[in-house]
C-alpha cells in the first residue's frame, strides 16, 4: 500500500503526546523503591522506623504487609516474589516500597530503610549455578499439568528455570557417519532491551476495583496476573496503556504493576512507581546465552545433521524465559534441511537480573552460533558461505518442523538480493575510493582524528563480508478481536487493544480499515489500548500485530459491512441479500449488476478479504467485492448505480443526523491462522565490516536487510522496523553488554552501557522488500519487526572473524575484544 | 536513584559574592554534567550548590597577543570554545579537541573549569591543556595564585584546589607549529588521548585519559629508546574500555605512525 504519514507524528515531535510516565491521578502518592544490595541472601531483619517517621511518608511497604494479596506472579512459572519475601535473589531486587507525598520525600525516606543481610553463595552465571548444591529457588511454584500455551514448565529445585528438547532422525549417528563435522561454541551477552521511556506503573486501588496505568506491551495480560492477585474479577481490574517509549519485548508481561497495585492497596493512594535506568536494567534483561552446534556434512555439503545445545542464564526469576527457550530451540538449526536434529536447552536461574522476552525471542541467541556455524563449514569445506546456504536452505512450502506451518518465504531468493545489494554497494565504494584517492574529507578539524572515522581504504584496515539468515516461528497466539464504530459521517473509530510503542502500529491498523472501508486515512480515528474500553488482544509481541490483529480488523470491517447492509435493506424494505457493496457504497443487486456487470471497479480500494458477505454472485462483480445479488426495491439507490454511502445509511436507519454501527471482527486458531505459527518471520542480512588493526575497532560499512513481509501495509514503516532492529543487532554484535563484576552491574547506566548512535549506522545501507503475497495475513502479508535483528549479530561475528583470521567466540565485538582475536592471529 | 536531593541553591553574577559563598558543603557548578549524576548516585553530597554561568568575570575568552596567550574562562562552554574565532586561530588543536568532546548536550553545557575541576581521567582538554602549557588562575575570597595543569589535576578526580577556591581562567599559550591531538574514543568518555608537540629537535608528548592524570614528557627528537621507557612505565587504567596491556599497543601503534619511530 503506500507509506501514510504516521498517525502519531505530530503528537510526539509536538511534545503532546502522553505516555504513563506522564500520567496523574487526583490525590496521587509517589513510591521509591528499595532495592537489595546483595545477590543473594537471607533477610533477617528490615528496620523501617526512622523511614515511617520521616517527613511526607504515608507507608513503608514489605512482604509482610501484603495480607491475603498473592505475593507472586509469573504467567508461566509463579515464582517471582511482588516484595522479596524470606530471601532476596538478586541485586536490585525489591525488597520495600516507601510511599509518599512527593518523590523526594519518598526518596529520602527510602534511604532509612535498614535491611540486615544472611549472605548465601551467589550464583551469578549459569555454569555455577548448574553446578551448584546452593537453591535460588528452594521449593518449586508449578502445580503439576500446569502449562502456557505448550510450554509446560519445570517442577523442579535445581536451579532450573525450564528444559526443553526438540529431535528427530537420530542426530548422534548421522554425525558419526559425516564426512565433515563442524562445531561452533558462543557466548552471547546479557544484554538490556534499552528504551527511551523505562518501566513506569500508576495504580489505584479501591474496594473492589483496580485501574492501572502502565508501560506494559500487554495490557490483558497484566489485567489476568492482577485480577488473580487481589482476587477480582477480570472486568473490576482496568489496565492502560497509552503510548510506550519503546518496548522491544522488555515490556511484555508483567514487571512493576503488582508492585504498585501493592502500594496503592497498603497505602489506600493512587501510588505511581517509576524507574531510572539502572532500576530498568534490575528489572528486566535478555536471556545471555551459551550455544554449541555441531553440523554434520555429506560429501555434497549437504547437511546430515545438527547437535545443538542451548544454556540460558535467565536470572532470578523465570518471567518469560521458558518459552524464550522454546522459541529458541525451534529457531536454531534453520532455515535448512536438517533430516536429523537434536536441539536441547536448559534455562538456569542465577543470582542476576531476571531474563524474559526480547527483540528476536530466542532467535539472535541461538542464531549466532548457528551461523557462524556454516560460515566455519564454508571455510573448512572450501565453498563460498553464500554458496553453502543456497545449497542447504529449505524452499517455499517444506516443512521446518512436523506439523508446524510450512515455510512461507522464498529464502533463496532473499539471498540473492542481499549479494546484489552489496556488490552494488562495493562497487560504489570503490569508485568513491578512486575520487577521493582513499583520503577522508578532513576539514577544519585536521588536528583532531578520532578512532572510528577513519575511512577503510587506509593502510591497516582489514575488511570482511558476511550475510546470515533466520527463520523465526513468530506470531504468538492467534488471539485477537477488533471493533470499528462507524459514526453518522462515515467516519470510522477504531478500537484494538494492541499497544503502540513506535513501531507504527496504529497508522497501519488505521490504514487496513481505510483500505476495507473504502475512506481516507484522516477518517479513521485510533486510541489507546484500555482493557475497559477496547476488546481482547493477546499480546503486542512477536512481530504479530499487522498480521494477526490485521486480519481481526479485516474481519470487523467485514461484519461492519453486514451490518450496514443489514441496515440498509431494513430501511429499504427488502431482503438482506438484495443489498450489495460496491465501491464503498451500498447498492441494490440489481442496479449494480447493471452498471458494472463483470467489472473489477474498486480495484485498490477495496480489500480482497470479502469472506463475511454472503455468496452467490460476488464472483460476476469480481474479486475483491462483497455482495450477493437482490431484486428491486428501488428506495436503496437514489440515482441509478451510485447507491448510498454508508453514513447515509447510518443515518436513514436511525431516522437523524446520528447514530453509529459497529463490527466486531475475531481471529482464533481458524481458517488463515489455522496453523500455526500464524507466519515465518524471516531475517535475512549482509553486512561488510571493517577493523582497524590498530584499535580492534569494527565499523560496519555496509548493511543490507531483506524485509520478507508478503506484502507492505506501510513500506516506510517496515524499512523503519528493520533499520532499528538490524541497528539493535548492531549494539549486541559490538557493544551492549551488562557486565557483572562479582554482585551487582558495573555498568547500569547509558554511559557505560553503549548503544548504537546515529554516527554508528552504517555509511551504506539498502533495504530490501520482498513482496511475493506469501503470508497469512491481510493482502498476504507477514510482520516485521524482529526479523532483521536476528542474524545481525551473526553476521558480524562471522565479517569480523573473516577480516581478522579467527573466528569469535564472544560477543560484544568491542575493540579490546577484537585486538586479543588479531594478537591470536599472529601466533 | 534518581532523584536528586534537596540542595540550596547561590546564584550571582557578582564574582566576590560567589567567593563569599563557596567552602565546606558547598558545591559550584557550571553546566552540571559531572555533578547532577555524581549527586543523583550519592558520590557527592553537597548541602548547597553554587552557581557559576551566571558569573560574566568568568565566561570570557580574551587575547593577549603580547604575551601571545589566551584566556578563557572557567565557565565557558566546550562549544563556545570550538566555536570563538580566537581560539580557532590561535588554539587551532584545543578548539578541535573541544568538538570532539562526548556529544552535544555535554558540548553545550560542559564547561572548561567543570572538566578540569571533576579532574576524571578520561578528559580530553586535561592532556591538550597540560600539552599547551596552560596555566590555572584560582582565586578565593582571600587570595589567589596560579598553577600548572599539573598541579592543579593531582589525581583521578582530584584537585589541589581547597573548599573555598574556584578556578576562574586558565591561561593558555598560543599554538606552537607541530601539534596534535589524537584520540580513541569507543565509549562516551575517551579511552586514550595523546598530544603531540613535534618538531626537529624536539618530541613533546603527552599521555591522557588512560591515566590517572594527563602524563607529559619531552624527548629529543629521535630518542626512540626514551619514547618506549616513557610509554613502557605509564600505569594505564584497566576497565570496561581496555586492559592495560591493550591500551598500551594502541598508543605504540599511535606514536609510530605519528612519529615514525617505534615505542
Ligand atoms: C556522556 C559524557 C561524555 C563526556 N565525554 C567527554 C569527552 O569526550 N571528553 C572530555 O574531555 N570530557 C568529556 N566529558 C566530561 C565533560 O567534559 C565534562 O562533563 C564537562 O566539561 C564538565 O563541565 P560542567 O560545567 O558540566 O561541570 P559541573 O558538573 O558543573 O562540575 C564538575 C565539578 O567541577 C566543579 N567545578 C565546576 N566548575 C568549577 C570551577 N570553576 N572551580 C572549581 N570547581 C568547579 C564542581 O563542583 C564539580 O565538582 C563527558 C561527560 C559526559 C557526561
Amino acid at each position: 500500500m503506500t507509506a501514510v504519514p504516521r498517525s502519531d507524528a505530530w503528537e510526539k515531535v509536538t511534545g503532546r503526546a502522553r505516555y504513563a510516565v506522564d500520567a496523574v491521578l487526583p490525590n496521587m502518592a509517589h513510591a521509591a523503591v528499595v532495592r537489595s544490595e546483595r545477590a543473594h541472601a537471607r533477610i533477617s531483619a528490615i528496620d523501617r522506623a526512622e523511614a515511617e517517621a520521616a517527613p511526607g511518608v504515608i507507608a513503608v511497604v514489605t512482604a509482610e504487609d501484603l495480607g491475603d494479596l498473592g505475593r507472586r506472579f509469573g504467567h508461566i512459572v509463579p515464582d517471582h516474589a511482588i516484595l522479596a519475601e524470606g530471601k532476596v535473589r538478586y541485586y536490585g531486587e525489591p525488597v520495600a516500597v516507601v510511599v509518599a507525598e512527593t518523590p523526594h520525600q519518598a526518596a529520602d525516606a527510602a534511604e532509612l530503610v535498614w535491611v540486615d543481610y544472611d549472605d548465601l553463595p551467589a550464583l551469578t552465571d549459569a555454569a555455577t549455578a548448574l553446578a551448584s548444591d546452593v537453591l535460588i529457588h528452594e521449593q518449586s511454584y508449578v502445580e503439576p499439568g500446569q502449562k502456557f500455551l505448550d510450554v509446560a514448565p519445570a517442577a523442579s529445585t535445581d536451579n532450573v528455570a525450564h528444559r526443553n528438547e526438540l529431535a528427530w532422525g537420530d542426530a548422534e549417528a548421522a554425525l558419526a557417519t559425516a564426512a565433515t563435522v563442524v562445531e561452533t561454541t558462543t557466548t552471547f551477552p546479557l544484554v538490556y532491551g534499552y528504551a527511551m521511556e523505562t518501566y513506569n506503573a500508576l495504580a489505584d486501588w479501591q474496594p473492589g476495583s483496580l485501574h492501572v496505568v502502565s508501560t506494559a506491551q500487554h495490557p490483558l495480560m497484566v489485567r489476568r496476573e492482577l485480577a488473580r492477585m487481589f482476587s477480582l474479577p477480570l472486568a473490576a481490574v482496568r489496565v492502560e496503556v497509552p503510548y510506550i517509549g519503546g518496548g522491544y519485548g522488555s515490556k511484555s508481561y508483567t514487571k512493576l504493576e503488582p508492585l504498585a497495585a501493592a502500594a496503592s492497596w497498603a497505602a489506600g493512594r493512587p501510588v505511581k512507581v517509576t524507574t531510572d535506568v539502572e532500576a530498568a536494567m534490575y528489572t528486566t534483561r535478555a536471556d545471555g546465552a551459551l550455544v554449541t552446534v555441531r553440523t554434520g556434512f555429506d560429501a555434497d555439503a549437504l547437511i546430515c545433521a545438527r547437535d545443538i545445545d542451548i544454556r540460558f542464564d535467565t536470572g532470578a526469576y523465570a518471567d518469560n524465559s521458558p518459552l524464550v527457550l522454546t522459541k529458541s530451540i525451534n529457531r536454531s538449526f534453520g532455515p535448512y534441511r536438517t533430516p536429523n536434529l537434536r536441539v536441547r536447552g536448559v534455562a538456569a536461574y542465577t543470582n542476576t537480573s531476571p531474563a524474559s522476552s526480547y527483540r528476536g525471542f530466542g532467535a539472535p541467541q541461538a542464531a549466532l552460533a548457528g551461523e557462524l556455524n556454516m560460515d566455519m563449514a564454508a571455510d573448512r569445506l572450501g565453498i563460498d558461505p553464500v554458496e553453502l546456504r543456497r545449497r542447504n536452505l529449505l524452499a517455499p512450502g517444506d516443512t521446518i518442523i512436523e506439523g508446524k506451518r510450512p515455510l512461507d518465504a522464498d529464502l533463496v531468493a532473499d539471498l540473492d538480493a542481499i549479494v546484489s545489494a552489496l556488490d552494488r554497494h562495493a562497487a560504489e565504494r570503490d569508485a568513491e575510493v578512486q575520487v577521493t584517492g582513499g583520503q577522508h574529507a578532513a576539514g577544519r578539524d585536521a588536528d583532531v582524528q578520532v578512532t572510528g572515522a577513519r575511512h577503510a581504504a587506509e593502510a591497516g584496515i582489514r575488511r570482511g563480508r558476511a550475510v546470515a539468515v533466520t527463520a523465526s516461528d513468530a506470531g504468538a497466539s492467534p488471539i485477537s478481536t477488533a471493533q470499528v464504530r462507524m459514526h453518522a459521517d462515515g467516519s470510522v473509530t477504531l478500537l484494538v487493544s494492541s499497544t503502540e510503542m513506535g513501531q507504527g502500529s496504529r497508522t497501519a491498523l488505521s490504514q487496513i480499515a481505510a483500505r476495507e472501508l473504502c475512506v481516507p486515512i484522516e477518517a479513521v480515528a485510533v486510541g489507546q489500548s484500555d482493557t475497559r474500553f477496547t476488546p481482547f488482544e493477546w499480546t503486542t509481541g512477536a512481530s504479530r500485530t499487522t498480521t494477526v490483529v490485521g486480519l481481526a480488523v479485516q474481519a470487523a470491517c467485514d461484519d461492519l459491512w453486514d451490518n450496514l447492509r443489514a441496515k440498509a435493506a431494513d430501511s429499504a424494505g427488502v431482503l438482506v441479500d438484495e443489498v450489495v457493496v460496491h465501491g464503498g457504497r451500498l447498492h441494490l443487486a440489481a442496479d449494480i449488476s447493471n452498471t458494472v456487470s463483470g467489472s473489477g471497479a474498486g480495484g485498490d480500494g477495496v480489500g480482497e478479504h470479502g469472506t463475511g458477505s454472503g455468496t452467490g454472485v460476488a464472483g460476476a462483480l469480481g474479486a475483491g467485492e462483497r455482495g450477493t445479488s437482490a431484486a428491486d426495491a428501488a428506495p436503496v439507490v437514489k440515482d441509478s448505480g451510485s447507491g448510498l454511502a454508508p453514513g447515509e445509511v447510518i443515518r436513514q436507519w436511525f431516522g437523524a443526523d446520528a447514530g453509529e454501527v459497529v463490527g466486531v471482527g475475531v481471529v482464533r486458531r481458524d481458517g488463515a491462522t489455522a496453523v500455526l505459527p500464524p507466519f515465518w518471520e524471516i531475517g535475512a542480512v549482509g553486512v561488510e565490516v571493517s577493523v582497524d588493526v590498530a584499535t580492534g575497532e569494527v565499523t560496519v560499512e555496509q548493511l543490507v536487510t531483506v524485509g520478507d513481509v508478503g506484502y507492505a501495509v506501510n513500506p516506510d514503516l517496515v524499512k523503519g522496523q528493520d533499520l532499528g532492529a538490524a541497528t539493535q543487532g548492531l549494539g549486541i554484535a559490538l557493544w551492549e553488554e551488562m557486565v557483572y563484576d562479582g554482585e551487582q552491574l558495573t555498568n547500569p547506566n547509558l554511559v557505560e552501557y553503549r548503544v548504537p548512535r546515529l554516527r554508528d549506522t552504517p555509511r551504506r545501507i539498502t533495504s530490501v522488500l520482498a513482496e511475493r503475497g506469501d503470508g497469512a495475513g491481510p493482502y498476504g502479508a507477514k510482520g516485521a519487526g524482529e526479523g532483521a535483528l536476528n542474524p545481525v549479530p551473526a553476521a558480524v561475528a562471522a565479517a569480523v572473524g573473516r577480516a581478522v583470521g579467527v573466528w569469535p567466540t564472544e560477543l560484544p565485538l568491542t575493540p579490546p575484544r577484537v585486538w586479543s582475536l588479531l594478537q591470536q592471529a599472529q601466533q | 536513584m534518581a532523584v536528586l536531593p534537596e540542595l540550596g541553591l547561590v546564584r550571582s553574577s557578582d564574582l566576590d559574592e560567589v567567593l563569599a559563598a563557596v567552602g565546606h558543603d558547598y558545591a559550584p557548578y557550571a553546566g552540571g554534567t559531572e555533578l547532577v549524576p555524581a549527586t543523583g548516585l550519592g558520590l557527592r553530597r553537597p548541602a548547597v550548590i553554587v552557581d557559576l554561568k551566571r558569573v560574566d568575570a568568568l565566561k570570557g575568552i580574551e587575547v593577549d597577543a603580547g604575551a601571545g596567550s589566551v584566556t578563557i574562562g572557567a565557565a565557558v562552554t566546550h562549544r563556545r570554545l570550538s566555536d570563538h574565532p580566537v581560539v580557532r586561530e590561535h588554539l587551532p588543536t584545543l578548539a578541535a579537541a573541544a568538538s570532539h568532546v562526548g556529544n552535544a548536550r555535554v558540548r553545550s553545557t560542559g564547561t572548561v573549569g567543570g572538566n578540569l575541576c571533576f579532574a576524571e581521567p578520561r578528559s580530553d582538554l586535561g592532556c591538550v591543556l597540560l600539552a599547551l602549557g596552560a596555566t590555572a588562575d584560582v582565586r578565593s575570597a582571600t587570595g589567589a595564585r596560579t598553577l600548572g595543569i599539573d598541579e592543579l589535576i593531582v589525581g583521578a578526580f582530584e584537585t589541589s584546589l581547597a573548599e573555598d577556591e574556584i578556578l576562574t581562567t586558565v591561561t593558555v599559550p598560543f599554538e606552537p607549529a607541530g601539534m596534535s591531538y589524537w584520540k580513541l574514543q569507543s565509549y562516551e568518555r575517551p579511552t586514550l588521548g595523546v598530544a603531540l608537540v613535534v618538531s626537529d629537535s624536539q618530541w613533546e608528548v603527552t599521555v591522557g585519559a588512560a591515566t590517572e592524570r594527563p602524563t607529559r614528557i619531552v624527548l629529543a627528537a629521535g630518542d626512540t629508546a626514551g619514547l618506549a621507557d616513557f610509554v613502557g612505565g605509564l600505569e594505564l587504567s584497566d576497565d570496561m574500555t581496555g586492559p592495560p596491556d591493550y591500551k598500551r599497543s594502541v598508543l605504540r601503534a599511535h606514536l609510530q605512525r605519528a612519529l615514525g619511530a617505534a615505542a
